[in-house]
C-alpha cells in the first residue's frame, strides 16, 4: 500500500533525544539555526554528525601518525 | 551536601529528533568513554560548532580519492544532514535494486503447473510491494531530497537511479 501523508523525515527510524546543554551553547545553536532557516533539532543533528566526522578525521590522522613513527 | 551544578551558569534541555543510527553511535561512544549521552552530545556539538567555521569540505576530501569519482566527491561536499538523508535514500534504492535483481533471477523453472502458479503469485506480490516502495521513494525524492539537496551532481545521480527503477517497475512519473 502507498503511504499517505508527508514522508518520514528519517525513513530508517528515529528517536527523540533530550539533551542537557549549557544555556549559552543552546543560544548559539539557536542563533545559527535561525540563520540557516533550520529548526534547532535539525541543526543540532547536523552539528552532531559534523562532530562525529571531525572525530573520525582526527582518529585517522592520529593512526596515520603512529604508523609513520618506526 | 548536594553535588555541584553541572553547568554553573545555567543548563537547559533541548529535544532533538535524531536518526536511530546516530543515536546508537552516540550511545556506544558514551558507553566506551564511561560518560553520559548528554556529555558525548555536548562534546560533539562543540566540535561541530568549531568545525563549522573551518572548511569541512577540505578536511573530508583530504584522503586521496580515485580520480573521476565526482559523485563521491559531491556527496562529501554536502552538509552532514543533507548527506545523511541522501545516504539513507541511497540505501533504500540499493535495497529495492537488490530485491528486483533477486526477482529477476527467480525465473520459474520447469515444474508442476501448481508450483509455477504459486511462484507467479508470490512474485506478483513482491512486485506490488516493490512498486509501493518505489512510489514512496519518488514522493521522498520530490518532497525531501529535492528541497534539501542543492548539489546538481548528487540530485542527477540519485534521480537517474530512481527513474530507472520507476521505468523497470512501471511506476508512473
Amino acid at each position: 500500500m502507498t503511504r499517505l501523508g508527508r514522508p518520514r523525515k528519517w525513513p530508517r527510524g528515529a528517536v527523540h533525544m533530550s539533551i542537557y546543554l549549557p544555556a549559552d551553547l543552546r543560544d548559539e545553536i539557536e542563533r545559527r539555526a535561525l540563520v540557516r532557516r533550520m529548526s534547532i533539532s535539525e541543526y543540532a543533528v547536523n552539528l552532531m554528525l559534523r562532530g562525529l566526522e571531525i572525530e573520525k578525521e582526527m582518529e585517522a590522522r592520529q593512526n596515520a601518525k603512529t604508523k609513520e613513527v618506526p | 551536601m548536594p553535588r555541584p551544578r553541572k553547568f554553573p551558569d545555567k543548563g537547559v534541555i533541548i529535544t532533538a529528533y535524531v536518526p536511530r543510527e546516530l543515536y546508537e553511535k552516540v550511545r556506544e561512544l558514551a558507553k566506551s568513554r564511561g560518560t553520559s549521552i548528554s556529555e558525548v552530545v555536548n562534546d560533539l556539538i562543540k566540535k561541530g560548532l568549531e568545525g563549522a567555521g573551518s572548511d569541512i569540505v577540505a578536511m573530508a576530501t583530504d584522503s586521496p580519492d580515485p580520480p573521476g569519482d565526482t559523485f563521491q566527491e559531491a556527496i562529501k561536499g554536502l552538509e552532514p544532514l543533507e548527506r545523511e538523508r541522501v545516504l539513507q535514500f541511497l540505501k533504500e534504492l540499493d535495497d529495492v535494486e537488490a530485491k528486483l535483481a533477486k526477482l529477476r533471477s527467480n525465473t520459474p523453472k520447469k515444474a508442476s503447473i501448481l508450483r509455477n502458479t504459486l511462484q507467479d503469485y508470490m512474485m506478483s506480490q513482491e512486485v506490488v510491494e516493490l512498486k509501493a516502495t518505489v512510489n514512496r521513494l519518488k514522493h521522498t525524492y520530490e518532497k525531501v531530497i529535492k528541497k534539501t539537496v542543492r548539489n546538481s551532481v548528487v540530485l542527477n545521480m540519485v534521480g537517474e537511479r530512481l527513474l530507472r527503477l520507476m521505468k523497470e517497475l512501471g511506476v508512473p512519473a
